[in-house]
C-alpha cells in the first residue's frame, strides 16, 4: 500500500551519501542543521544539481549551492583554482548523482531508478517535486560555504 | 605512464587527475565517453585506463568489451568506475576483463590502493654494514 508520508528512513539515506562525499571525496565535514518540512516550490539557491527517482518511490533528490558556495566546492574537490561556469554546472550535477546513487543501496527495497542529473542555474529559482510528494530540506554548511539537500520522495509500494 | 581517464564527467576526470598527480604520475589523456576513448587508444600509446560505467554515446562496459577484444589494445589494464546502483555489473565487467573497479565516491586512499600493482615500486635499501664503533662494542 502507498505511504503518503515522507519518512526519517528515506531522507536519511541521502543525508549519510552527503556527508560521506564530501569527506571521502574532498576531505571536508559537511554538518547539517535542522531539516524543515516543504509541500511544494521549494525555494533553491543559485545553482541546483536535480536527480529524478522512480521505481517504487518517486520524487527527486538536489543539492542546492550559493555561488560562491559551488565555486568552492569544485575546487576543493578537484583541487582547481581557476574553474569555468561549465565545470560547475557539471561538476553540481555529478555530486547529486553521486549522492542518489549512494544512497539507492540503504532503500534497495524501493529498487528506485535514478535519472540523469539536470542542473538549474539562476538566482531565487525553485525546485517542485511531484504534487503528492512531501520535500524535507536540510541545510548544510562545510568549510566552503552552505548548501541545501532537498529530497522530496513518495513511496509507491 | 600514460593514462585515459574516461567520463562524462569533467569533474571526476579532474578528481581523478588530482589523486593520481599525488602518486607522482603526470602524463594524462582524457575522453568523455567511451567512443573517445576507442580513439584515443587507436591514436596513442596507453598504460592504464580508468572508465566510467554509464556513460552517453559508448558505455564504459562496452568500450571494455571492445578494447579487450582488440589484440592492440587487450593487454591494456582497465579500471572501472562505477557508482554504488551499478555495483552488481562488477562481475560482467570482470569477465569481460577489466582489472579492477572503485565505487563513487572514491577516496585518494582507494585510488592509491588501486594503482599500486602498476606503479614502479621504491628501490629496497640494502641494510647498512655495521660501524667500526659497533663492533667493538661486541663482547
Amino acid at each position: 500500500m502507498a505511504d503518503a508520508g515522507i519518512k526519517a528512513e528515506h531522507v536519511n539515506p541521502f543525508i549519510a551519501a552527503t556527508i560521506d562525499m564530501f569527506e571521502t571525496m574532498a576531505n571536508l565535514q559537511a554538518k547539517p542543521g535542522k531539516m524543515c518540512l516543504k509541500d511544494k516550490h521549494i525555494s533553491a539557491y543559485d545553482v541546483s544539481g536535480i536527480i529524478g527517482l522512480s521505481g517504487g518511490a518517486k520524487g527527486l533528490v538536489a543539492l542546492s549551492f550559493p555561488k560562491a558556495s559551488a565555486l568552492a566546492a569544485v575546487q576543493a574537490f578537484t583541487g582547481e583554482k581557476d574553474v569555468k561556469k561549465s565545470r560547475i554546472i557539471d561538476s553540481i550535477g555529478e555530486l547529486a548523482n553521486i549522492v542518489a546513487g549512494a544512497a539507492k543501496k540503504d532503500l534497495s527495497q524501493f529498487k528506485i531508478k535514478i535519472s540523469l542529473p539536470t542542473v538549474i542555474t539562476g538566482e531565487n529559482h525553485s525546485i517542485s517535486g511531484p504534487v503528492d510528494a512531501m520535500g524535507l530540506v536540510v541545510p548544510f554548511e562545510y568549510a566552503g560555504g552552505k548548501f541545501d539537500l532537498t529530497v522530496c520522495f513518495k513511496s509507491l509500494i | 605512464m600514460k593514462i585515459l581517464l574516461v567520463d562524462d564527467s569533467g569533474m571526476i576526470r579532474s578528481v581523478l587527475k588530482k589523486y593520481l598527480t599525488d602518486l607522482g604520475l603526470s602524463d594524462f589523456a582524457e575522453a568523455p565517453d567511451g567512443v573517445f576513448a576507442l580513439r584515443a587508444v587507436a591514436a596513442q600509446k596507453i598504460d592504464l585506463i580508468f572508465m566510467d560505467w554509464n556513460m552517453p554515446n559508448l558505455s564504459g562496459f562496452e568500450a571494455l568489451k571492445k578494447l579487450k577484444a582488440n589484440p592492440a589494445a587487450k593487454s591494456i589494464p582497465i579500471i572501472m568506475v562505477t557508482s554504488e546502483q551499478e555495483k552488481g555489473h562488477i562481475l560482467e565487467a570482470v569477465k569481460a576483463g577489466a582489472a579492477n573497479y572503485v565505487i563513487k565516491p572514491f577516496s585518494a586512499a582507494v585510488i592509491k590502493e588501486k594503482m599500486a600493482p602498476y606503479l614502479p615500486q621504491p628501490p629496497v635499501k640494502a641494510p647498512e654494514p655495521p660501524s667500526a664503533d659497533a663492533e667493538k662494542n661486541i663482547p
